[in-house]
């Protein structure tokens, strides 16, 4: 009897502790962010996106005090994760790292269930990707002319991977399409590895891809035939852009990161200047440039402007190429 | 492969009797492959050469209806043999499951509001009540889970366990 | 580097001491949610998973892939002792090493199946070695054809292999492919049955389904008997089987491995499926049959090597190609995911260290289990004396928490008590949850490679059949579909 007693009283006594402790843990609520931030990325691990995000938040974690993880939700070109972002609570424990390109390029090509310009509160802009027009190394085509003549021979034989379907590599390709009256096939793929690995198995002919190819290219296994920036890459110097080649084509995506509208401007705030610091970390910014991905910094406001600006761009020229007729989501 | 093996929670062995738990079953799958084929044709089934959204859909809700209708057939011309209605519907069984059911939706609705600590603790005097403990027990089992699971998860998993308007 | 010289660097990966600590934990982890009912290795997996957010990517995979062979190895003690599985892959164990125990002879059986498990899993680790780094030279050579062709595969091995009558599995596994559609489009981002719920664009998740499925059912299923588990009371005192059950069973658990090592490496196949057939193939080919089912050591030796045999081959799969044959490695890509790995063809080039290093651990997990199961079996046995009545609430607790904490979201719960109701209204209509499960896995893979062959082919089936692979899988596929209404048609003809 005693002996039981005792037991309870022990008992009762570590619960009393327990409930001390669980709830003088919960009044002491630190300010924010007081645990880990989870970072959306809607392409698989290991495309230039999720490599470059990952880097970011490496940084941002050092400025913030707390863990950033990354959580991939690949799928529909990338708008599975900014939709699934809208889903989670809006505590600003949850972000997504998207090209510009998701929220003002594929809503365009694609009815999506958000408002691309409406639901999302930018963060920052951080990245120019390089993007690049690859085939096989052991492929006959020595330049982008050889494919498209060949393409024009042989057409719907000629297949091609991107990351998805309205994404800018895809575009790219519909813009030569469009132009050289050609008939390619699409074959879209949930990121870049995915779409460079059918393209290493010989599944496609070509592939239009984001830096992910920049390996490849270097250890010989794929040849680089055009690249899309405005000017000439540093690392490929002997690679025309498509622009040189006569496309009216220059990219226009840029890596930010997004939360959704309506967070509380004070955390907002303070995301802003801390992704803005991270930003310039010295060991953030030498892993974008061996990914080959060009700085740029955009706060807040200028990226939100930046798409707003582009997307009425794209939209005009989607609608002079004869791609589209309308935008296939309302903006706002 | 062998059939005559009963598995210990199959009560009876539904090859050899069909009773109506498949045709209600049946009528359940039945309304699903509408739903899902009206809905594939909405989404577009597309063409062969370009797949739309509601393709897979279509095929899939086209063979789910074929497979019920077989599983139909089968128990109609198996209907003169006895049908295991007791076993079937043995209210007594389910007034736990019934029960537990209820109180996991319950929760699901208050957790919200009330956060984590004092949901889960009604839940667990629910859910021990069931299991016909002493009042005191009960309680004091039900407060020790709850602030340690609490504790486990919370602080030492990092888990935001949801909190109330109560903040706790 | 050839799989010797391979499995050296993995070792010397695998015992660094901090390895060595998460093979630990992981195989106890394992072997404690084995043994409860209930609680299954996607639930722990879940729970578990943001923890190891911090951890290096090789401790994180190496210790969540210890609970889940653990899980083999630990299912069969509850199996034995209660008659309940304590997972879904040691079901079948309950037939014959209930029995067993009941004939005081519970420690032959725990024996035997410890030591079945330990071979069979070395052996699967074997093939795993040794095939990998090959396979995932020729996985370049898969396409979306292949890919296709191969899970079409593993839908009819679902179909063909499921226990009771295959037309409900059917049922059940179209039902699993019409539920992974629901989400955005994977490749247009139209919404698919959603009904506008914002939770529901990214589909429905994979452990929220799993756990009501298995996890909250099996308790809604176990509601009626809330009373203390009727543990068979005898003194476990010789865990080491005699010379005559060493005779008897030794082919059972060489047939029991070579089923599951192959059954492991399709997709659809794994664990569960495996212990099936094993025990099937078992009654077939034993002399006397009708020793099977009151206590008959084959029946135990074989399922139970089945199952880790297959657990250490659906590796192979998953490692080289990318595909998660079953339902807890859906859950651990995501593990692998989160530390930025992707499993598939790059994979061993990639991160030499963190395969290789997974399969020493593997190889060390297998030593540490059979130490931790048979020492400790009265340990486990203590774990078993807790009763239902307290059991089953924080079985369903951990659930609960398990499931919110995927996504810190409260609708996974719901999605989790759902599918909870649902697993148990069909095992009350003798429908099995398994094939709905591994269809579900499967099916994004299936519809995205199907659409992705037919834009390659612009619309024609030939590309299924024109290229060796593909073809290979699409024969082996449909003769599977067309044997059972094959020997259906026979059956008829000669009844009627």
């Amino acid at each position: 009897m005693m002996k039981k007693s005792a037991g309870l009283v022990l008992v009762i006594a570590g619960g009393l502790w327990l409930s001390f402790h669980v709830i003088g843990g919960s009044q002491a609520m630190a300010a924010y962010p007081e645990r880990p931030i989870t970072l959306l990325v809607g392409f698989a691990p290991g495309g230039s996106m999720d490599l470059s995000a990952r880097s970011l938040a490496k940084a941002v974690e050092k400025v913030l005090g707390q863990p950033v993880v990354i959580e991939n939700k690949p799928g529909g070109t990338g708008t599975v994760a900014l939709a699934s972002l809208l889903a989670q609570n809006n505590d600003g424990y949850t972000l997504c790292a998207t090209p510009s390109s998701v929220l003002i390029r594929v809503p365009q090509m694609q009815k999506v269930p958000f408002k691309p310009l409406k639901n999302f509160r930018p963060i920052i802009g951080f990245a120019e990707p390089p993007l690049g027009i690859v085939v096989q190394n052991d492929a006959p085509w020595k330049t982008l002319k050889d494919l498209v003549a060949d393409a024009l021979s042989h057409p719907g034989k000629i297949k091609y991977a991107t990351t998805g379907v309205g994404s800018t590599t895809h575009a790219a390709v519909e813009e030569i399409a469009v132009k050289e009256k050609a008939h390619m096939i699409h074959v879209p793929f949930k990121g870049g590895t995915e779409a460079l690995t059918a393209l290493l198995g010989v599944h496609v002919e070509f592939g239009a891809l984001t830096s992910e190819f920049i390996p490849s290219v270097k250890a010989g296994q794929t040849r680089l035939l055009a690249t899309m920036g405005d000017k000439r890459s540093p690392k490929f110097a002997g690679v025309p852009t498509l622009k040189e080649l006569g496309y009216d084509f220059v990219n226009d995506a840029v890596f930010g990161i997004v939360c959704p509208s309506g967070l509380s401007p004070d955390i907002v705030k303070q995301l802003e200047a801390a992704f803005a610091k991270a930003a310039k970390n010295e060991q953030h910014l030498a892993i974008l440039d061996n990914l080959d991905l060009v700085p740029l910094y955009y706060d807040g406001k200028q990226f939100e402007d930046f798409l707003k600006v582009n997307w009425k761009k794209i939209n005009a020229h989607l609608i002079a190429t004869g791609l589209i007729k309308e935008a296939a989501t309302s903006p706002e | 492969m062998n059939g005559t093996i009963t598995l210990p929670f199959f009560k009876a062995d539904h090859r050899e009797i069909m009773d109506i738990r498949d045709i209600i079953s049946g009528i359940v799958c039945l309304f699903i492959s509408v739903f899902v084929f009206t809905t594939s044709l909405r989404l577009g089934v597309g063409a062969l050469h370009d797949p739309g959204p509601g393709f897979i859909l279509f095929w899939a809700s086209i063979l789910l209806a074929i497979c019920t209708g077989i599983l139909f057939g089968i128990s109609l011309l198996k209907k003169t043999e006895p049908v295991l209605r007791s076993n079937a519907w043995n209210g007594a069984d389910r007034r736990n499951a019934i029960i537990v059911m209820a109180a996991l939706i319950v929760y699901w609705l208050v957790v919200p509001k009330f956060g984590y600590l004092i949901s889960t603790f009604a839940l667990m005097l629910v859910l021990f009540g069931l299991g016909r403990m002493k009042p005191w027990m009960m309680i004091l089992g039900s407060l020790i889970i709850v602030l340690l699971s609490y504790y486990l998860f919370d602080h030492l998993l990092q888990t935001p366990l949801p909190r109330g308007v109560l903040r706790f | 580097m050839d799989a010797l010289s391979g499995l050296l660097y993995g070792l010397s990966v695998a015992v660094r001491p901090e390895n060595l600590f998460f093979v630990f934990v992981g195989c106890f982890l394992g072997t404690l949610i084995g043994v409860l009912p209930g609680i299954g290795p996607v639930g722990a997996i879940s729970i578990l998973l943001p923890m190891t957010f911090q951890l290096a990517p090789s401790g994180a995979i190496i210790m969540l892939a210890g609970i889940y062979y653990g899980v083999m190895y630990g299912g069969s003690t509850t199996s034995i002792l209660v008659n309940v599985p304590g997972e879904t892959a040691s079901v079948v164990t309950c037939l014959d090493g209930y029995q067993m125990a009941r004939q005081g002879r519970a420690g032959p059986a725990l024996g035997i199946a410890a030591f079945g498990s330990f071979f069979a899993g070395t052996i699967g680790l074997v093939g795993l070695q040794i095939m990998a780094n090959p396979l995932s030279r020729i996985a370049l050579k898969f396409g979306p054809p292949e890919y296709f062709a191969l899970i079409t595969l593993g839908f009819s091995l679902i179909t063909y292999l499921s226990y009771g009558s295959k037309l409900k599995a059917c049922v059940m596994a179209l039902l699993g492919l019409i539920l992974s559609g629901v989400g955005l489009d994977p490749i247009t981002s139209q919404e698919r049955m959603t009904f506008g719920i914002l939770n529901l664009f990214e589909g429905i998740g994979v452990a929220p389904l799993a756990m009501g499925l298995f996890g909250v059912a099996e308790v809604f299923n176990n509601l009626e008997a809330l009373s203390s588990g009727n543990i068979v009371k005898v003194r476990i005192t010789k865990l080491f089987p005699s010379k005559l059950d060493w005779m008897q069973a030794k082919w059972a658990m060489v047939r029991g491995t070579a089923i599951g090592s192959l059954l492991g490496i399709l997709p659809g196949g794994g664990p569960v499926l495996a212990t099936f057939v094993a025990y099937g193939v078992e009654k077939r080919v034993a002399k006397n049959p009708e020793r099977f089912g009151k206590g008959a050591i084959e029946g135990v030796a074989s399922p139970e090597s089945a199952n880790n045999a297959a657990a250490s081959t659906s590796f192979i799969p998953f490692l080289t190609l990318g595909i998660p044959p079953n339902v807890v490695l859906a859950v651990l890509l995501g593990a692998f995911m989160v530390h930025g790995i992707v499993p598939g063809p790059l994979l061993i080039k990639d991160h030499p260290d963190l395969f290789w290093g997974l399969v020493g651990s593997m190889y060390i997990g297998n030593v540490v289990l059979v130490i931790l199961n048979l020492p400790l079996i009265p340990l486990w046995v203590q774990v078993l004396r807790i009763p239902g009545k307290i059991l089953y609430p924080l079985v369903l607790l951990f659930c609960l928490v398990g499931a919110f904490s995927i996504n810190n979201n409260v609708f996974d719960i719901l999605v989790m008590i759902i599918f909870g109701m649902v697993g148990y209204l069909c095992r009350q209509n003798g429908y099995e949850g398994a094939p709905l499960i591994l269809s579900f896995v499967l099916g994004p893979m299936f519809e995205v490679n199907f659409r992705r062959s037919l834009l390659m082919s612009q619309g024609s089936f030939s590309i299924f059949f024109t290229r060796p692979i593909a073809l290979g899988a699409m024969i082996f596929s449909l003769g599977l579909a067309m044997f059972p209404i094959y020997k259906l048609l026979g059956k008829r003809s000669k009844g009627l």
